[in-house]
């Protein structure tokens, strides 16, 4: 009998049962347990989602026993990275969009917005002349001031030199402007330079005779140029020019014909590189924009427009000054005006002095001289004038002579001349002696004989005109007679009197009207009320001295409604006849 | 002045950057190391009469993933091989490495450190291969950048070897 017929016979001679029974003795696991293990092996789905419920708690406790090291794993996922791109880089881009675009953004406002503030801090600090010449420039020129700043600043500059060993990395010698303070170790610098040299050749260099022979950091630009022993590096601001590689590849040479030995047999002593260093001085360049000697058209229509201006506004104002000069001169040589002072605030000319108000209104001369009068504002004060003239005015108006009368003055005489009556020669010689500059009254020359031919009614229209020609101004809501306002008043009341005693006829009685003249500038409504008052309080002053109510009517008159017009705050007077049933 | 350049070479995380950072103070970020594979530091010795620069050329621990460049090592007076005392695979790394830096700077002096010497206990570097190291010509010191035992020893052994 074989084995395997021994075998068969045994497994015949056992239960299904017994089997069953030996099976879970031995793995301890029951009929239903092995059929789901079978089903997981069978079935690969199944058992990998077993699997993943299982695979992070194990990673974690992993972790936990410290079997896998956070370094290693990041090396593999930087590896699983690193093929996925190589791969098909269109994934990990997709992958990353939602991180990055937003990341790309704020980066970017972040670089315009320091970008602006540094601009601002340039134009803030940069007032020198130039720098004002050249923000005109950019305004007139419609380009940006930062452009015509570069423009204008240097081209390029060489701001440090490097001479590096080839070999070692090590720095031979180093030159720099002056005014870098906070220069980086060289030292280090250069070995850094020469490692990150080393380490683009190895990883990008496709023929041995490819060198990198520029980085550009920002705003700089780092020039290499290198020889068989040494290299030279050249830190190189704006815009370099391709003969600045030229003058690197000379500087290079020279040096390594004079330093041959010490290059080649070089064991870290840079003595020798330090003492000679003008083969790297040679290197610190820079250049600055040339000023063209054609000046821009539009500097030019400038300098003409600034000058057409400045020469219109000097004439401008000369001109005025003369102007006001002349008119100055005339205010101050008319008779009855003294001025005492005068004063430019504001582009206005204040003149201040005194004037006898028989001189009429002077605000003529002002605009005969071609002023306007906000421009020009005359604050004079009344006087009585001793000028011979106006005290012969001034007799004039107060004695109201007849036509057949003439009189004249001779030093402080008054002498009438000519045929007058009774009547006019006693009231003038009691009136005379009142006018100021007047002493004396000279009557002997005057003929008596003709007096009955004067007519009564030719008198009473001289003293109406005579009414009609005064007029007194008074400041803002005031009505306040001054002394020499006072005399005037007087003189007018009796003429009122004497004119409002005498009737041309029985059907018409003498009325006075009392004008306030004001104006419409302004509010118009609180003007006219002013002048209404004004006008009011004037007729009380009127009846005070004795004049009948009922022959004074108080008006409002606008002075741009009158053909000659009155100042305004002023009061004036026409005489009327009207019937007396009106009254 | 003299100046050389000495590099610092072993394998991933046997404490090359922490020996070098118990010597000087550096400038540079350590990123570089994981960018371009280096990172240069600076250190002033003076022997003697004799001030020397020593410009430290830490290169990025070679592993699986990044084999170290031996461009970085041409030109180098001298190196460092570091094995980590509780890592046995880091000897090999060390040997081969040393291999590569005698090719790339044959003139170049060599000084091995066996670090974590604060570990003794848990080393797997044996007597018998330290030994073999020595009888192999190596000058070997036994470093902790950790507690800072031997560690301004190791540097000035390495420059008095370079100057010599």
């Amino acid at each position: 009998m074989t084995e395997k017929d021994h075998k068969s016979n045994l497994y015949s001679s056992i239960s299904l049962g017994q089997l069953t029974e030996l099976r879970k003795a031995i793995t301890g696991l029951d009929s239903e347990d092995l059929q789901r293990l079978s089903r997981l092996i069978q079935d690969p789905e199944l058992f990998s989602i077993e699997i993943s419920q299982l695979l992070p708690l194990s990673i974690k406790k992993m972790f936990e026993r410290g079997e896998v090291d956070e370094e290693q794993l990041r090396k593999f996922v930087e590896q699983v990275l690193h093929q996925s791109v190589k791969s098909d880089p269109g994934v990990m881009a997709t992958i990353l969009f939602p991180i990055m675009m937003p990341a790309i953004r704020k980066a970017v406002a972040e670089d315009i917005k320091r970008m602006v503030e540094s601009l601002n801090t340039s134009l803030d600090h940069g007032f020198s002349p130039k720098r004002i010449g050249w923000r005109m420039q950019a305004l007139f020129s419609g380009r940006k001031y930062a452009e015509i700043l570069l423009s204008n600043a240097y081209v390029f500059k060489v701001s440090q030199v490097f001479l590096i060993h080839r070999t070692t990395g090590l720095l031979l010698n180093q030159v720099q402007e002056t005014e870098i303070k906070d220069a980086r170790d060289a030292d280090l610098v250069s070995s850094m330079l020469s490692a990150i040299k080393d380490f683009v050749q190895d990883s990008f260099q496709r023929d041995a005779e490819e060198n990198l022979d520029s980085i550009k950091v920002g705003n700089f630009n780092i020039w290499i140029e290198q020889g068989p022993y040494a290299i030279i590096a050249a830190i190189v601001e704006g815009n370099v020019p391709g003969s600045l590689r030229l003058i690197l590849k000379e500087a290079i040479e020279a040096i390594h014909v004079n330093f041959s030995y010490e290059l080649e047999h070089f064991q870290g002593d840079t003595e020798p590189f330090v003492l000679k260093d003008r083969f790297l001085r040679a290197c610190l360049l820079n250049e600055k924009k040339e000023v063209k000697g054609k000046k821009p058209v539009i500097i030019l229509i400038l300098v003409a427009l600034l000058l057409g201006v400045l020469s219109f506004w000097t004439y401008t104002r000369v001109e005025t000054k003369l102007r006001f000069n002349r008119m100055l001169d005339e205010l101050d040589a008319t008779k009855g005006v003294a001025v005492t002072g005068t004063e430019k605030k504001d582009g206005v000319y204040s003149i201040t002095g005194l004037y006898d108000p028989l001189v009429g209104n002077l605000n003529n001369v002002v605009k005969l001289h071609g002023f306007d009068l906000h421009d020009v504002k005359l604050n004079l004060e009344p006087m009585i004038s001793l000028d011979y003239d106006l005290v012969l005015l001034r007799a004039r108006r107060v004695l109201m002579p007849p036509e057949t009368i003439d009189l004249s003055l001779k030093r402080d005489t008054l002498i009438a001349e000519g045929d007058a009556d009774n009547e006019w020669l006693k009231r003038a010689t009691s009136l005379v002696l009142h006018l100021p500059g007047i002493y004396f009254f000279d009557i002997t020359k005057v003929n008596e004989e003709k007096i009955q031919q004067t007519p009564a009614r030719q008198l009473v229209k001289k003293r109406i005109l005579a009414i009609e020609n005064y007029y007194f101004v008074f400041k803002i809501n005031e009505v306040k007679l001054d002394s020499l306002q006072k005399i005037d008043f007087d003189i007018l009341i009796n003429e009122a009197k004497s004119v409002l005693n005498f009737r041309f006829d029985q059907d018409s009685v003498p009325v006075i009207e009392v004008f306030s003249h004001t104006s419409r500038t302004g509010h118009i409504d609180a003007n006219k009320n002013a002048a209404r008052l004004r006008a009011e309080k004037f007729v009380d002053l009127m009846l005070h001295a004795g004049l009948p109510i009922e022959t004074l009517v108080p008006k409002v008159i606008f002075v741009e409604d009158e053909k000659v017009p009155f100042p305004v705050r002023s009061v004036s007077f026409k005489v009327k006849y009207v019937n007396p049933a009106a009254l | 002045m003299i100046k050389k350049k000495i590099c610092m070479l072993g394998a991933f995380a046997v404490g090359k950057t922490s020996l070098v950072q118990r010597f000087v103070n550096s400038i540079f970020s350590g990123k570089y190391q994981t960018t371009i594979g280096v990172k240069i530091d600076q250190k002033m010795v003076s022997l003697g009469e004799t001030d020397v620069n020593l410009l430290l050329w830490d290169i990025h621990g070679e592993d699986d993933f990044q084999k170290v460049k031996a461009t970085y090592v041409m030109g180098a007076s001298g190196y460092f091989i570091v094995i980590d005392g509780t890592r046995s695979e880091t000897y090999q790394v060390g040997l081969e490495l040393e291999k590569l830096a005698k090719n790339a700077a044959p003139q170049a002096k060599c000084v091995i450190l066996i670090n974590k010497s604060d570990l003794i206990r848990d080393w797997e570097i044996t007597h018998g291969q330290i030994a073999k190291l020595i009888s192999d010509g190596f000058k070997v010191i036994q470093t902790s950048a950790k507690d800072n035992l031997a560690v301004e020893t190791a540097f000035t052994e390495l420059t008095r070897m370079m100057i010599k």
